[in-house]
């Protein structure tokens, strides 16, 4: 017997029923890892799109954000899953945006400690200016494996925002580079990158810093960009909502909800 | 494949998944204006699912209802949430 077949039915059945559910409000997933994209052929579109419901978590659940975002324009958030560490800092944007409905800007933290200027959570601009678009984005890896299937939404003259854990800075550079050759950073009208977490140099003799390889693909596009935002596989982020308009100001490294997320 | 996967549900007695969805292009067969999902209120319900890796710590599940708790939120868990196959959630 197909036991794969048994896995991946089972998890997008775990879904599937969570929408059909009248019981149920809001779906939060536990964690991340890999295997959304092995579902996505199996996902209940149509009953999604009847009965809307919040669903949030990041990382490999990109795939599910992005693919629900492009099949029936739902609304979805890149935020704390289960086993998130749930802080004040965090829990507070998923309150404003998931219960109270607020749009409002979320900016990185510009604490300074006891240093005499701030060292930590600091914003590093690629290319200033404002510019608006929905939001858009989430894992590197998850949504560059995505590329050239059907579940993407449409990136055109959107915002894409980013962030990865664990990857070698060369391959930051491949998937970055898959997304120029697919014409998506071409067509974006901003570009956010959160964290790096645990990206190194990996082994080999030289390496190019994130930062260079940031500023190699993301300059030449000449539009509002910025690298350091609270998204990522850290314990301090925001909430961000796909499919929001926002206006986003690379110089601040700020993102401002131009409407309510949800309804 | 759809034939193996259905008598696979059937085995499983799960028939809540569509083997026949239309896929939709990428533009969406639905509306193209956001659609928002209700907000959140105190009392309401939080479906716990583990579409991706699988989980090792059930402690994970009491943690994360008690943090649903501290919202005001009730917690429901999906039927496969604790299954396991390999580094996959969920195999039964």
């Amino acid at each position: 017997m197909d036991i794969s077949a048994v896995t991946d039915e089972a998890r997008a059945a775990d879904i599937n029923s969570m929408y059909s559910d009248p019981d149920v409000d809001a779906i939060i997933t536990l964690r991340g890892g890999w295997g959304c994209n092995r579902i996505l052929d199996l996902i209940d579109y149509k009953t999604i799109a009847k009965h809307p419901k919040i669903i949030m978590g990041y990382s490999d659940i990109t795939s599910l954000l992005l693919a629900l975002n492009a099949k029936t324009s739902l609304v979805t958030f890149h935020g704390p899953v289960g086993i998130s560490t749930w802080n004040e800092y965090s829990t507070d944007y998923v309150k404003r945006l998931l219960f109270e409905g607020q749009s409002f800007t979320m900016e990185n933290p510009t604490d300074k400690g006891d240093n005499l200027t701030q060292v930590k959570d600091r914003i590093l601009t690629i290319h200033g200016g404002q510019a608006q678009g929905k939001l858009l984005g989430g894992n590197l890896s998850v949504l560059t494996a995505m590329v050239g299937s059907d579940y993407l939404p449409d990136f055109k003259s959107n915002i894409l925002f980013l962030e990865e854990v664990g990857e070698d800075i060369y391959r930051v550079d491949r998937m970055l580079t898959q997304l120029k050759l697919a014409g998506i950073l071409g067509e974006i009208s901003g570009f956010i990158f959160g964290k790096c977490s645990r990206c190194d140099s990996g082994e080999s003799y030289g390496s190019l810093t994130l930062e260079e390889v940031l500023d190699d693909h993301i300059k030449p596009l000449g539009i509002p960009a910025w690298f350091g935002s609270m998204i990522g596989h850290i314990e301090d982020k925001f909430t961000i909502p796909l499919g929001v308009k926002a206006e986003i100001d690379a110089d601040k490294g700020s993102i401002k909800l131009l409407e309510a997320a949800v309804s | 494949m759809s034939i193996t996967r259905r008598q696979i549900l059937q085995m499983v007695g799960t028939g809540l998944v569509a083997t026949q969805v239309p896929m939709a292009s990428a533009s969406g067969i639905f509306s193209k204006s956001a659609l928002k999902p209700p907000r959140l209120k105190p009392g309401d319900t939080v479906g716990l699912v583990n579409p991706a890796g699988a989980t090792f710590h059930p402690e994970d599940v009491v943690i994360a209802e008690e943090t649903f708790e501290a919202l005001e939120l009730k917690m429901k868990t999906g039927d496969h949430l604790m299954d396991r196959y390999g580094y996959l959630c969920c195999h039964r």
